[in-house]
């Protein structure tokens, strides 16, 4: 008999099926059942049927917390992939730390400015919310920033470690939309959380903002070379 | 019974990122523990939590009700990727330093308080698995939970392979009646 027809027999396949689904097949039974099942939809759905019945006993397990970072690194996968105008509405929580120093809030007011004056753009609907995911050079989520215009808070959430040296901090910085060069807006506080509110005119500004990048720098020059760590897309989210 | 999770599944198939919020908080602990036994290692188990999550998100329209609970069906979604994931990283339990171990939760003598909360379909199964000898339900439950093979089996129970195989393949028969 052949592997196909073997497979086509009921009372081979739903042993398998059931095997399978319970966790008791193993090794190249499993993967070369794993490649049937690719190509034969019964097989499917008998595995299916099965995974449904064993499934169950999750329910018998002891509830155990994961950490945060596990919904911090989801959080940024599902943002990064979602379209503009699919994003989310903002929850009003923990973001973004820029701008917790009066001379940040004023270098953001006058980045802003200046780009309203180069670059008027306008938009059709307005902004509820902007949100960027930060990506290291390899392409990782690293950071996650919000900016949300119910509570006008821009935060700004680290989803990994990043390994500063001695007397090194993280700044932020913003790119037009017309590129240029980047713009200094703040400091990152040294935890992996931090938040700060802005004010009505800075929200406004935010439109003309393209991107946001990070570097690591050192606290005696404020604006030294700029060597983005990392980098993210501002997104416009709207109401739906 | 209502399947609560049923129901924030279907808002997150509408990109409802509030369910889909509530939906981890209150899903994953379950999840995670899964993974834990599966995995053996917290990182480990915690990016198989992510990865799976992120396809519940994704699959999140494919979720049929007829077919099973939501939790089911998010079981095998992280079972599945434990399993993917043990095989890609060539990760047998043997190798590792083993944390989590047992069927305590998984007794016939559960807390009354704990079989209130159970689903109809569990209580179903939990029937069906008080039909096979104790060895048998143990080697299933055990490969189930902690993905261990017949050899692993055998060394863990101190029984020659060929009785594993066969309290398996006996228990899978007994089971597959009661199951249909």
């Amino acid at each position: 008999m052949s592997e196909l027809n073997r497979y086509q027999n009921p009372d081979v396949f739903e042993k398998l099926a059931m095997s399978y689904a319970a966790g008791t097949l193993h090794g190249r039974a499993r993967t070369r059942f794993e490649a049937l099942m690719e190509q034969h939809f019964y097989l499917q759905a008998t595995v299916s049927a099965y995974e449904s019945k064993f499934g169950n006993l999750v329910e018998l397990l002891p509830g155990e917390k994961p950490s945060d970072r596990v919904w911090q690194g989801i959080e940024a996968s599902i943002l990064r992939n979602l379209p503009a105008e699919e994003a989310p509405k903002a929850e009003p929580r923990s973001w973004f730390g820029w701008l917790k120093q009066g001379y940040a809030y004023a270098a953001l007011a006058v980045v802003i400015a200046i780009l309203v004056i180069v670059n008027p753009l306008s938009t059709g609907r307005d902004a509820i919310a902007y949100a960027a995911v930060l990506e290291s050079a390899d392409n990782t989520p690293m950071a996650i920033t919000r900016i949300t215009q119910d509570d006008l808070t821009l935060s700004v959430d680290l989803v990994k470690d990043i390994p500063l040296e001695d007397g090194d901090v993280l700044k932020l910085w913003c790119r037009s939309k017309k590129g240029g060069k980047p713009v200094f807006m703040g400091e990152l506080s040294k935890g992996s959380s931090t938040r700060i509110q802005i004010n009505q005119e800075e929200w406004d500004h935010l439109k003309l903002v393209g991107s946001l990048e990070i570097t690591s720098e050192s606290t005696v020059k404020a604006n030294g070379p700029h060597n983005a760590i990392l980098k993210g897309s501002l997104t416009t989210i709207t109401e739906k | 019974m209502e399947d609560n999770f049923a129901a924030l599944l279907s808002q997150c198939a509408r990109q409802d990122q509030a369910a889909f919020k509530k939906l981890y908080q209150e899903a994953s602990p379950k999840l995670y523990s899964l993974a834990l036994r599966l995995m053996q290692k917290p990182e480990l188990a915690e990016d198989v939590l992510q990865e799976a999550f992120i396809k519940i998100w994704q699959k999140a329209d494919s979720y049929n009700a007829q077919k099973g609970l939501a939790l089911t069906w998010m079981a095998t979604i992280t079972r599945n990727k434990a399993l993917d994931k043990m095989r890609s990283l060539k990760l047998k339990s043997a190798e590792t330093e083993i944390q989590y171990e047992g069927l305590d939760f998984a007794s016939e003598d559960l807390e009354p308080e704990h079989q209130e909360g159970l689903s109809q379909e569990m209580q179903r199964l939990r029937e069906c698995l008080k039909q096979l000898q104790p060895s048998q339900r143990e080697c299933i439950l055990l490969s189930y939970y902690y993905g261990h093979t017949h050899q692993e089996l055998s060394e863990k129970l101190n029984t020659p392979l060929g009785t594993v195989k066969a309290w398996i393949r006996r228990g899978l028969e007994t089971l597959k009646p009661c199951l249909s």
